[in-house]
């Protein structure tokens, strides 16, 4: 009777086991699947930060070159200015 | 019954090897499980960063387009000056034929400077440059009003600021001798334009076309028709006047010369005429900019396809 009665647990257990053992190895295999997409977007993150850096940089130092050529183009920028000014006025009478 | 029990013995064991794997492996899995989650969150909390970032490197490429256009504004800033120029004169054209046609209340004011460069045209440039005005220099080479009687240099220095601030330059014959051979022949009159055509490109590297006859037109006598078919055979633009505060003549106070100068504007296109050698025109200079502006001119420097320059 004892015996008929663990060959029914065991048989049970054995199930279980391999159940647990699928498991397992489904969680393990989406385990590295989600480790590798972890480490993908991760790296494509600090690929992109330092685009953005490179970037930013790029573009601090454009500002300072536009910064540079403003102080450089000084009259020359009050005269374009002075230009458009009487274009303007010139507009501004040929529509009235 | 030794046997069974041997056999149970043997079998209870199995079973619990078998249970303690199974709890081990369950627990495996939840750990698996719950890792698995955790680095899903990270993931999705580090895909939002990543569009973060992207968005901002968008943002960032855009503005690297906006910055490279302004530097190429600025280092190309005379070509766009030189195009401003250019549509500024197109509407200016298209503005005095609807001047002419009386299709506009508003009018034109071409303020004009002669028997420069004088060391007081410093100051008339800086006049016209606080009140944002264009004008026309027309120059000669040699004159006792010339700034070329005194330093060589500083000539140089204002034909170039003349033209770097915008103004148009133009021709007044090289000698400006009215009683000294100028209006002895056409030749000697069409010379006299070469020899400060020649001077301002020297200075400048600009050619210019638009001219002045000395002491107006009407002083070349008989000889004004062939002086004007010689500057028309050359290319040659020409120009008098129909407005002035009289600083050529004997002019002793300002109050003369504002009367004059207001008395004169009558016309919807007008040419003034003033020179850049005399205080009084400076004085006044302000107030005439603002009473032109007060009287709806709008001023601008001479350009050769005005219907004001003959050709």
């Amino acid at each position: 009777m004892v015996y008929n009665l663990n060959k029914k647990v065991s048989v049970f257990l054995c199930i279980i086991f391999i159940i647990s053992i699928i498991s397992t190895v489904i969680s393990s295999f989406y385990i590295i699947k989600t480790n590798r997409n972890y480490e993908k977007v991760k790296q494509e993150i600090n690929q992109k930060q330092k685009e953005l850096a490179r970037k930013i940089n790029e573009n601090k130092n454009s500002e300072n070159e536009i910064k540079n050529l403003e102080i450089k183009f000084k009259d020359e920028i009050e005269e374009q200015n002075i230009w458009i000014d009487i274009k303007e006025k010139i507009n501004h009478a040929l529509l009235n | 019954m030794d046997r069974y029990k041997r056999k149970d013995k043997s079998c209870f064991i199995k079973l619990t090897i078998t249970s303690i794997f199974t709890i081990l492996l369950f627990a495996l899995t939840s750990y698996n499980i719950f890792k698995c989650l955790n680095t899903g969150k990270s993931i999705s909390k580090n895909k939002k960063e990543l569009i973060i970032i992207k968005k901002e490197l968008k943002k960032q490429e855009k503005n690297k387009i906006d910055l490279e256009n302004q530097i190429n504004n600025l280092n190309n800033l005379k070509q766009n000056i030189e195009n401003q120029k250019k549509e500024t004169f197109e509407l200016a054209k298209k503005l005095e034929l609807k001047i002419m046609n009386n299709e506009t209340n508003y009018k034109i004011a071409y303020i004009t400077f002669d028997d420069g460069p004088y060391y007081l045209t410093y100051k008339v440039l800086d006049t016209l440059k606080q009140n944002k005005i264009k004008a026309t220099f027309f120059t000669i080479g040699l004159g006792k009003e010339s700034c070329y009687d005194n330093n060589n240099e500083d000539c140089t220095k204002l034909y170039k600021k003349i033209v770097n601030e915008g103004h148009t330059i133009a021709n007044h014959t090289y000698s400006h001798a009215i009683f000294k051979g100028l209006y002895e022949s056409p030749n000697a009159f069409i010379e006299q334009i070469k020899m400060q055509e020649n001077l301002i490109k020297e200075k400048t590297n600009i050619t210019t076309n638009i001219t002045r006859f000395p002491g107006g037109s009407t002083t070349a006598g008989n000889l004004k028709n062939e002086i004007i078919e010689k500057l028309r055979q050359n290319n040659y633009g020409w120009i008098d006047w129909s407005a002035q505060d009289g600083d050529g003549g004997n002019l002793n106070d300002t109050d003369t010369a504002w009367i004059n100068f207001v008395n004169t504007i009558n016309e919807n296109i007008e040419v003034i005429l003033f020179h850049d050698y005399s205080n009084i025109t400076l004085s006044i200079l302000p107030d005439a900019i603002k009473y032109l502006q007060d009287n709806n001119y709008v001023i601008l420097p001479l350009f050769y396809n005005s219907i004001k320059v003959n050709k």
